[in-house]
């Protein structure tokens, strides 16, 4: 508890043992470390797509698709990006396993945008910007959830746009292309939304 | 960098994490390439990407901050004061198992363990078993004591996997958290209760953690309403003594406790939490006696037990303002060789944040505590009067103002505390943030913080040493309270810049310089002559204020996600302190002691996903020596070795201290015989039962 005096503290006497010399050794193996792995960083993702692709699975939980879209019941909700994948493996892997009812969950990672029509998730990163318009010209009518992260995604006719606000994920919903592509958005999913647009009340 | 970070260490390193790191590297590195654009049904499984969050709910995925490299959370970067974070994920992978081992991961920290149960913890210097100048908190409530200043890490033996994250300041914090935040806070957070549901099971065992387990359970209650309750234990094992045989200092302890939130309405929030405790630890202690052979180091038992409830109500009237009104009692009962001390705090706590307008975001609060406090001496510590009730009220005012938006932000603030024996103190603080660029921000600030007289500085018998004399004459050396103890004062100025260097790599970097005035010094007073318990001389020794300085040191951190499955934490730290006796002081050990920190601290952790959901994590620090203590330098290697081969199952193999057989990290001023901590390795068995 309190202190005692030093002139005390050395009653014990303890055998100070000398540290070793000084060695470049830390440094050498931070520069070791440094120069192997610099090869590396292309294939490196931020943390940011961990939490996209977590947010992805939980949309899923929060749309309800018309049952036609699947072969039966059991058949597995695919999700779907086109080009190069922007969670490098991440979404793969959050979602390997994993269930949504009786649903398995599939992730593709396709070159066509064709391809997309067979997706019920498409996630369209900010690189593949370009192809918006098409996607959403040949997915008229399809019952697919295109997420999205590039701005006004929503506004421009995405169903759901991921937006970051004071370094928070934060989404939108527009609730009018949902509604044409048949897919029912719980209301739960609608009162997290940062904002929601097309809605028929004007929310 | 320090000294001792030897060959050996070198190729332990290299032979160890190199040599696995290279393979599996260049394995990546092929799979990588091969993998691009290509269609894939199926995810790799050689590839285990860390940050699996789709366990975690969307309204708590929406509450996480977004970080790229860096494990900090973003709102780090509009922070003007030297702020690090470590997450449970850090916790975890690090494998230590006490609470003070958790902060030897925080760069800047400086943590020696005296013995088996004994830890001397504190930021920017002034360490000691009562290291008296760093505030700590577990979600709200002061582990600082009343009684003996500082923190009794002993009893502080919470479930570390209910922790969320740690958030620590290097540096005053007065003016948010109030007086004795002088150089550092440490902020604990556990987890929300719905963050934790379902069981989770842990166990474990080996050498020096001799055995171990924790039980949690959690589950909603309704849709407003979430639980957890917990218990753990812990036997832990014995360090040597300064011969290479048994200390004898092991120890135990056993817990248990609960949290409940609840969402009571769209805008209110309650927390209610509480923790129950017993641990009994064995440690060598100094006693005086007046009987032969008058200065002794028996081995004998420290019991502890005590508890906490502490409840929180919170009203969001906004996303930018909010209030919140905290209740906490704590009470402790203390019983080792020369002292029972019994504590009872109750502290109510309220805090106001408010937008107004664009340019102004205030916090301001208020906070009062009532200490009870009886102390009975057994040996030769006590206190006068034994029993005493202390009150401590403040209140405090931060504004943040906005100069240029999103560039520039002063951030000015002060509290006004009425502390029990000095009362008033004014701690206020000023700091600019300038954001340079969306990634990198610079900022200084200016504060003013107090360290205020506890119970013992006031009314301390401590009688330290009995020294025989001739026919029979005892001489006692006695350290006493004194009226005239007063407040100690600390003016810092820092200077920081952080950045996210590329997506991959963060660097945060401090500076700081101090001027510390009325540090507590122990001046000796005229000898007088005492009858009780035995007629005999007493030499004493008063706390006093006599002593000034200065000093400046700085952190430095940098994060680096080198690849998806490997994350690099490097930290150093540099500290050095002047003092000097004010004019008529006679007391040249407070001279040497309050000085006597680490110059050089450096810490290198590598957190590694290896295929087949194996984990291998090491870490190393090497810590300067402390040149009053004269103890040397040492470097500390840990190890992991992770396996999760189901979602729900965790096991892991830990090695600590690995380098040496024993090492010496702090000789204490306090009364406690140190011990030479030993090497540790254990496994640990994880079992997550979803709900």
């Amino acid at each position: 508890m309190p202190r005692l005096p030093s002139m005390m503290k050395r009653s014990t006497k303890i055998k100070a043992r000398r540290g070793s010399r000084r060695d470049p050794a830390c440094s050498l193996f931070l520069m070791f470390l440094l120069v192997f792995q610099l090869n590396l960083i292309a294939n490196s993702t931020a943390e940011e797509y961990s939490v996209k692709a977590a947010f992805l699975f939980h949309f899923a939980q929060f749309v309800e698709w018309p049952p036609e879209t699947f072969k039966d019941s059991g058949s597995p909700l695919l999700y779907c990006t086109i080009g190069e994948d922007p969670f490098h493996g991440v979404l793969d892997a959050s979602l390997n396993g994993k269930t949504i009812g009786a649903r398995s969950l599939q992730v593709r990672h396709v070159t066509q945008p064709s391809e997309l029509q067979a997706c019920h998730v498409v996630f369209l990163a900010e690189k593949e910007k370009k192809l918006f318009p098409v996607i959403l010209e040949l997915l008229k009518g399809n019952s697919v959830l295109i997420v999205g992260e590039s701005g006004h995604f929503v506004q421009e006719g995405g169903t759901i746009g991921f937006c970051l606000e004071e370094n928070k994920m934060r989404f939108e919903i527009n609730l009018e292309a949902a509604q044409k592509a048949r897919l029912k958005i719980s209301s739960r999913l609608l009162a997290l939304a940062k904002t929601v647009v097309g809605s028929p009340r004007g929310i | 960098m320090e000294k001792n970070c030897s060959a050996r260490t070198l190729r332990t390193l290299i032979t160890g994490i190199g040599g696995l790191v290279f393979l599996f590297a260049c394995e990546m590195a092929k799979g990588g390439t091969s993998q691009a654009a290509k269609p894939s049904q199926s995810p790799q499984s050689s590839q285990t990407p860390p940050g699996d969050l789709t366990q975690v709910s969307i309204e708590n995925l929406m509450n996480m901050e977004i970080s790229s490299a860096s494990k900090k959370e973003q709102r780090i970067s509009r922070t003007a004061a030297a702020v690090f974070v470590l997450t449970q994920e850090d916790i975890r992978r690090s494998g230590m198992t006490t609470l003070p081992d958790v902060l030897r991961l925080v760069p800047g920290l400086e943590v020696a363990q005296i013995n088996a149960n004994n830890w001397a913890v504190t930021s920017r210097g002034f360490n000691g078993r009562f290291a008296d100048k760093l505030l700590v908190l577990i979600d709200g409530r002061s582990l600082y004591s009343p009684e003996f200043a500082g923190v009794f890490w002993q009893v502080q033996d919470l479930m570390l996997e209910d922790i969320d994250r740690i958030e620590v300041i290097c540096g005053p914090g007065a003016t948010l958290w109030g007086a004795n935040a002088v150089t550092g806070v440490v902020n604990i957070l556990t987890k929300k209760a719905k963050d934790t549901p379902g069981g989770l099971f842990t166990a474990g065992g080996g050498i020096q953690e001799r055995g171990f387990t924790g039980a949690r359970y959690g589950a909603p209650h309704g849709d407003k309403l979430d639980y957890r309750l917990y218990g753990n234990y812990f036997d832990r094992g014995e360090f040597q003594n300064v011969a290479g045989r048994a200390a004898g200092d092991n120890w135990d302890g056993v817990r248990s406790g609960f949290r409940i939130d609840a969402q009571t309405t769209s805008k209110d929030s309650l927390i209610l939490e509480g923790d129950i405790y017993r641990d009994a630890a064995n440690s060598q202690n100094h006693v005086a006696t007046f009987t032969p052979p008058f200065n002794t180091t028996p081995l004998t038992q420290t019991t502890s037990l005590g508890g906490d409830v502490l409840g929180r109500w919170t009203r969001t009237y906004s996303p930018l303002s909010e209030f919140s009104l905290q209740m906490y009692y704590d009470s402790l009962s203390r019983d080792d060789v020369v002292v029972n001390a019994d504590l009872h705090v109750f502290d109510i706590d309220f805090q106001d944040h408010l937008s107004r307008g664009p340019r102004h975001d205030f916090i301001w609060g208020g906070n009062y505590r009532t200490t009870t406090d009886s102390v009975s001496a057994i040996g030769s510590v006590s206190l006068s009067p034994a029993s005493l009730r202390t009150n401590l009220a403040s209140i405090f005012l931060q504004d943040e103002i906005v100069i240029v938006p999103n560039r520039l932000w002063f951030t000015p603030g002060i509290r006004f505390e009425h502390s029990p024996f000095t009362g008033l103190n004014v701690e206020p603080s000023g700091r600019l943030l300038w954001s340079v660029s969306k990634n990198q921000s610079l900022w200084v600030s200016a504060a003013q913080a107090d360290r205020t007289p506890q119970r013992f500085e006031r009314g301390l018998h401590d009688i330290t040493a009995v020294i025989p004399g001739p026919g029979g004459s005892l001489t006692s050396v006695d350290l006493l309270g004194s009226p005239s103890a007063g407040d100690e004062q600390m003016l810092d100025f820092e200077a920081g810049y952080r950045a996210q260097v590329t997506k991959l790599v963060s660097v945060d970097l401090s500076t700081f310089y101090d001027h510390y005035k009325d540090l507590q010094t122990r001046e000796p007073g005229s000898p007088f002559f005492l009858a009780n318990p035995v007629p005999h001389v007493v030499v004493p020794l008063f706390y006093a204020n006599e002593m000034h300085g200065t000093g400046y040191g700085g952190e430095f951190s940098i994060a680096w996600k080198p690849a998806v499955f490997w994350k690099l934490d490097a930290g150093y730290s540099f500290l050095h302190q002047v003092f000097q006796l004010n004019p008529g002081s006679q007391d040249p050990s407070s001279l040497l002691s309050a000085g006597d920190s680490p110059r050089n601290q450096f810490q290198l952790r590598s957190q590694f996903n290896l295929p087949h959901r194996t984990e291998f994590d090491t870490s190393v620090f090497c810590v300067g020596r402390l040149p009053d203590q004269s103890v040397p330098a040492y470097t500390r290697f840990d190890l992991r070795l992770g396996w999760h081969p189901l979602e729900s199952l965790d096991f892991d193999l830990i090695g600590q201290n690995l380098l040496a057989p024993s090492h010496l990290e702090f000789l204490n001023n306090t009364g406690l015989v140190p011990s030479y901590v030993t090497r540790g390795a254990f496994v640990r068995l994880t079992w997550r039962i979803s709900h």
